[in-house]
């Protein structure tokens, strides 16, 4: 067999794989990828190939800084921040039509601004949000649907493992990558929150008003969510005037966090013992994606398949505007069907080269690619993030969450023509730095 | 029988895991520590030499010593979107065949870097920066592989001999 | 028959260890009329940087390209060409490297075949302020990985390592004040931007080897070893010229485009630096006697080789 045949022969297997077994993605990248290898090149090359990756990869100064953001996430979570966070937003806009909703997807974006991961913000906020408006009659579809797009907040809004990832694969950097992700970010917030609007006038008994607070109360709700404000702006703040490096954010952001917390009293020895077994967890789940992803993609690259992929297009001599859209569309079906991290990793050495070529701002197409695969991890068939949603709620059944998540597809597909028509969306801010 | 031996077998990778995993969140705890008086020292114009190659020595514990305990806790996410449609059979033939791939792959993985670790020692490989011995961080991973792969061979027995679904 | 070698580089293309990569592949296929056809992996897409070694030595790609500088304690003879000798070109250092090995043939890389050694250009300040005295570079955080880190150290200046894609931020943001590397980056990594004032030190190169599987090199037929051969030292040159070149063209652009300042230390300076490094040349001499190398006797090759390059 060819090697660019076994290549693309082993996508389909991979894809066959995630869809029929219960194998996690980073498991079968690996698997498949370490396969591959050994009957492209040979058995012992694949053998010495996966002693010197799994080292590179677990020994990279640059990945642990994933740890150390997912660790200021989950003590913000485990000293309370993001249940004090939603109550406040609760307090402000609980008494309206879906208000319950919106305060969701604003607390998913405050959340976002200190969690690196999606699936965390998406686990995380499905136990706060999800029993809330169940209390208060909200239908299953909306309050599923808006847990899972507003915990997508999370890959934008920095910090963001998904950016992180693409600022060490391409040298971008991460700090002007966080930037890049804000702004878009805050406008799908936005458009998140008039698309809950929208829903709740067409379908009233959806998502019914809650009790209205006192304007005693509202501002009584504040400071319990006063640290999340403070720390997004001590860590994104140094990073902008160069207190620290990126990988040196995730630390200072951690340690932060526990200094924050601890002087606030919501922090003990027990919240922190969670908060760091939780962190080892999910960074251990990212850890592992990341490893199957860079197998995988040492396989790839001996089949030369991304080399032949990247000449097909280069030789497509198609206006440059065809081929960005054609790479968007080539990341929203594979969105749907891979983890975002896992996508971006395999293919951004195929296409970040073919765009950079055309002079295409690097962020900017950063920021794009972000965006559509991430509207795939909430899109059916397989959305990651809509199943972690559906398994915090098992009495929702998970084509009731898909069809709740369809509606803010919309706002995904608006914010995508948007980046399109102004690029400045994502290079503004960055540009300032 | 197959029972008692396959719950010892059980309870042993849960107390294995539990033991790395305290290890993990101790070495990550030191990591964020280590980093932090970088930063404030450099502020101070005495940054500690060497400091981001120690961190990523030690991110690479942490890694591997939490593999065992994120798959003893069920942390990994699979999609499985045609899952329901088998059999409960079909469905028991998956389950082993992926945990009997990811256990080899595992094993694999330490049995290659117990090999690096050798070849390390061999020629007498120090560390870049502050030139020191670092091939015990490598055989750290290949411990951490070495549970992750028993914990997964374990699962993989569950599944083939006891018919348990994931 | 066709004889087809994987050849493996860490850098991304681009780069000059990868240039000369290029161009060897296709001098090779050139001179054995096509007999052997190399397919080349720049970028760490087969091996990288830490796994180069092992992966060559177990077959993983044919081919690959070390940094020496990646391997502390591995070459206790080759490391000599990582101290600071006041090499003013990468050619003269990249011949000297090269006929240093093929005058030892150190046991330190016996277990495979040696095709060609050169080095980078010498290492240069480049900073956000002038430095023209030792005294302006005290306590200045100045970023330099590995020994060059040493050198900095001894220099008086405060050493910060980092990884390179993090340093431009770093400059600018003033977490260093600058770096201390070769000038090709200064157009490469756009650093002329924020680095106005460029210093000629003639601090250390990076010495890099490129090696063969010991295996596939003999299964290779003669003429072919023949061929391989006889490019090892032509092909050392041509990569020191080529870089030399490169340099040049970078600092070109640099003064043209950002109207930078370069400066070089004068003699007194240079002597003061020999005097302040010179316990790293000690260092090196007592690490080599251990490994039982006549470490005199090569310093003396080293300095006459390049007295013979540099005229
Ligand atoms: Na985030
Ligand atoms: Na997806």
């Amino acid at each position: 067999m060819e090697p660019v045949t076994a290549g693309l022969l082993s996508v389909v297997v991979l894809l066959g794989a995630i869809l029929i077994s219960r194998i996690p993605v980073g498991f079968a990248m690996a698997v498949i990828g370490l396969g591959g290898y050994a009957m492209v090149m040979g058995r012992g090359p694949a053998m010495s190939m996966l002693g010197g990756e799994v080292w590179s990869v677990f020994s990279s100064y640059g990945l642990t800084v994933i740890p150390f953001f997912i660790l200021m996430g989950q003590i913000c979570f485990h000293s309370g921040v993001n249940e004090r966070l939603y109550k406040a937003v609760y307090a402000w806009f609980g008494h309206i039509q879906g208000g319950i909703a919106i305060a969701t997807v604003l607390a998913c974006a405050g959340f976002s601004a200190i969690c690196g991961s999606n699936t965390a913000t998406a686990a995380t906020m499905s136990t706060v949000a999800l029993p809330e408006m169940r209390k208060y009659g909200y239908n299953a579809i909306l309050s599923t649907g808006t847990v899972a797009a507003g915990a997508t907040l999370g890959v934008l809004i920095p910090p963001s493992v998904v950016l992180i990832v693409i600022g060490l694969q391409t040298g971008e950097s991460i700090a002007k990558l966080f930037m890049g992700g804000l702004l878009p970010g805050m406008l799908l917030m936005c458009l998140f929150v008039f698309t809950i609007m929208f829903l709740c006038k067409r379908h009233p008994s959806w998502g019914p008003a809650g009790p209205t607070a006192t304007w005693r109360e509202r501002f009584a709700s504040l400071p319990g969510s006063a640290e999340i404000v403070v720390l997004f702006l001590l860590v994104m703040g140094g990073l902008f005037f160069g207190l620290f490096t990126p990988t040196e954010a995730g630390a200072a952001g951690a340690a932060l966090a526990l200094l924050i917390s601890a002087v606030s009293g919501h922090m003990s020895v027990r919240k922190f013992i969670n908060s760091v077994s939780d962190t080892l967890r999910i960074s251990s789940m990212i850890m592992v994606i990341l490893l199957g992803a860079v197998i995988y993609g040492k396989f790839l690259a001996v089949t030369h398949l991304p080399f032949a992929v990247a000449e097909w297009i280069a030789g497509l001599a198609l206006p440059p505007v065809v081929i960005i859209l054609l790479i968007c569309g080539i990341y929203t079906v594979g969105g749907m069907i891979m983890d975002a991290l896992a996508l971006l990793l395999v293919t951004i050495p195929i296409f970040f080269p073919v765009v950079e070529a055309m002079q295409y701002d690097p962020i900017w197409f950063s920021v794009l690619i972000t965006v559509v695969t991430t509207m795939g991890a909430i899109t059916p068939p397989v959305g990651v993030t809509a199943f972690v949603v559906a398994s915090a709620a098992p009495e929702v059944p998970i084509d009731r969450v898909f069809r709740g998540v369809g509606y803010f597809i919309a706002a995904y597909v608006f914010c995508v023509a948007l980046l399109l028509v102004f690029p400045g969306l994502a290079t503004w801010l960055p540009s300032m730095m | 029988m197959k029972h008692s031996l396959l719950g010892f077998m059980d309870r042993t990778g849960a107390r294995i895991s539990h033991v790395l995993a305290i290890f993990a969140g101790l070495t990550l705890t030191a990591m964020m520590l280590l980093a932090c008086w970088n930063m404030v020292g450099r502020a101070f114009g005495a940054p500690l030499k060497g400091t981001f190659e120690l961190i990523g020595f030690m991110g690479a514990v942490v890694a591997a010593f939490s593999l065992a305990y994120a798959q003893q806790s069920r942390s990994h996410i699979f999609v499985a979107f045609f899952i329901a449609r088998f059999s409960r059979r079909v469905r028991l033939a998956l389950d082993a065949a992926v945990h009997l791939a990811s256990a080899a792959f595992f094993l694999y993985a330490a049995v290659e870097l117990e090999g690096l670790a050798a070849f390390i020692v061999d020629m007498g490989e120090l560390s870049e920066t502050l030139q020191i011995v670092y091939y015990p961080f490598v055989q750290a991973v290949a411990l951490g592989c070495l549970a992750m792969g028993y914990v997964l061979v374990v699962a993989f027995c569950k599944t083939v001999f006891l018919a348990e679904e994931v | 028959s066709e004889i087809a070698l994987k050849y493996a580089n860490f850098p991304p293309a681009p780069t000059f260890p990868c240039v000369q990569m290029e161009r060897w592949a296709q001098e090779v296929a050139t001179r054995t009329g096509g007999v052997v056809q190399v397919t080349t992996y720049p970028g760490s897409t087969l091996l990288d940087a830490k796994n180069m070694l092992r992966g060559v030595m177990q077959g993983q790609a044919d081919i690959g390209c070390i940094s020496l500088a990646y391997h502390p304690g591995v070459f206790p003879l080759l490391s000599v060409m990582e101290l600071p000798h006041g090499f003013t070109s990468a050619e003269s250092a990249s011949r000297t490297a090269w006929d240093l090995y093929a005058k030892h043939q150190p046991a330190e890389l016996d277990k495979v075949k040696v095709l060609t050694m050169f080095t980078s250009a010498p290492s240069q300040f480049m900073a956000k302020k002038p430095i023209r005295t030792l005294a302006d570079l005290k306590g200045t955080e100045i970023r330099g990985a590995g020994l060059i880190s040493s050198v900095l150290e001894r220099l008086g200046a405060t050493p910060v390592s980092m990884p390179m894609p993090e340093v431009p931020e770093a400059v600018q943001k003033g977490i260093i004040q600058g770096l201390l590397t070769s000038f090709e980056v200064l157009k490469d990594m756009k650093f002329a931007e924020m680095c106005k004032y460029e210093t000629v030190a003639n601090l250390p190169v990076y010495p890099f080897a490129v090696i063969m599987n010991k295996k596939r090199w003999d299964s290779l037929p003669e003429d072919v070893k023949k061929v391989f051969d006889d490019l090892s030292a032509e092909q050392a040159q041509w990569t020191g010229q080529y870089m030399d070149t490169h340099v040049e063209t970078a600092l070109a652009w640099s003064k043209e485009t950002y109207n930078v300042e370069v400066y070089t230390f004068d003699d007194a300076v240079q002597a003061e630096i020999a005097r302040l490094t010179a316990p790293l040349i000690d260092e090196w001499i007592a690490a080599a006697a251990k490994a039982g190398i006549d470490a005199q006797a090569v310093l003396n090759d080293v300095a006459a080789l390049k007295a013979t390059y540099e005229q």
